[in-house]
């Protein structure tokens, strides 16, 4: 899994048209992969703890990510960069 | 047995209520633990599974109404949300307690569509992305296993008996096994896991 940590996937979301682009929600944060899962990237400034992850299906690079404790966030670019919480 | 459980589920499929009240995102003790998070085909509408209950938002996730499921429980823990990845109007809730439930109002209404589950723990919900009508759910504790719908929740039969370890998310990928199905993703407390779905 490459760059996967190890570590509980708590969410798991993928691009509509493209299903090699998923992204997975884990403790350490959201991370994506645009190969089918042979090596993965993480946000420098995304959420933390996060228990779910979503993507826009009219919109998808539009990605929302859910922590455990309930605070939702939104990236605009697939991911890359994350906007505050919402 | 067939017959009694869906007369259950047709006595079941009352109108959902909502709360007047919108909860803020940033009220985190009002979802206690999320467990999903899944948007309508179009695009407008967020669901969102907790420990709390199940939300909806129109607004991007800034604000949160809660949905009332029908049934007799006090208390549902949403553990998985599924959108019909075509019809805006479909969505599908799994709970802790109580099985499957289908919207095919956005969200507004409501019904039980666990019929043939062998337990009420429903921690996975996911829609094949090429038949809508077909679902995989994951099962946990009583009656264990991962379940297959091909008509939308009206019947699941079980099929398999899952991945190792708990299962935190269930999706179907577009991503062809090279045997007549797709891949069946699983997070899990120990990873990834995929499965070719053709059980």
């Amino acid at each position: 899994m490459g760059g996967l940590p190890t570590t509980t996937v708590n969410g798991f979301a993928v691009h509509p048209t493209n299903p090699k682009v998923m992204y997975v929600a884990t403790r350490q944060g959201v991370f994506r992969t645009d190969n089918a899962g042979r090596t993965w990237t993480r946000a420098t400034n995304g959420p933390q703890d996060v228990a779910a992850v979503a993507v826009n299906p009219s919109n998808p690079s539009e990605i929302y990510a859910a922590t455990v404790d309930g605070q939702v966030f939104r990236s605009s670019d697939g991911g890359l960069r994350w906007g505050g919480q919402r | 047995m067939l017959k009694q459980i869906c007369g259950i589920s047709a006595a079941l499929a009352v109108v959902a209520a909502v709360s007047a009240t919108a909860v803020r995102a940033s009220e985190k003790n009002s979802f206690e633990h999320v467990h999903a998070l899944a948007m309508d085909a179009r695009g407008r509408a967020l669901f969102l599974g907790t420990h709390a209950g199940l939300f909806h938002s129109e607004d991007g996730g800034r604000s949160w109404q809660r949905v009332v499921l029908p049934g007799s429980h006090s208390h549902v823990d949403v553990m998985a949300v599924a959108a019909d990845p075509k019809d805006p109007s479909t969505v599908y809730a799994g709970t802790h307690e109580a099985g499957v439930f289908k919207s095919t109002d956005g969200g507004k209404s409501w019904r039980a569509a666990g019929a043939g589950l062998g337990g009420p723990d429903v921690h996975g919900l996911a829609v094949d992305p090429n038949a809508p009508q077909k679902l995989h759910a994951a099962v946990r504790n009583k009656g264990e296993g991962i379940y297959r719908t091909t008509d939308g929740g009206e019947r699941w039969v079980r099929v398999d008996d899952g991945p190792g370890g708990e299962v935190k998310v269930l999706a179907s990928v577009n991503i062809s096994t090279g045997m007549g199905g797709i891949f069946l993703y699983a997070g899990t407390a120990e990873g990834l896991q995929r499965n070719p779905d053709c059980f």
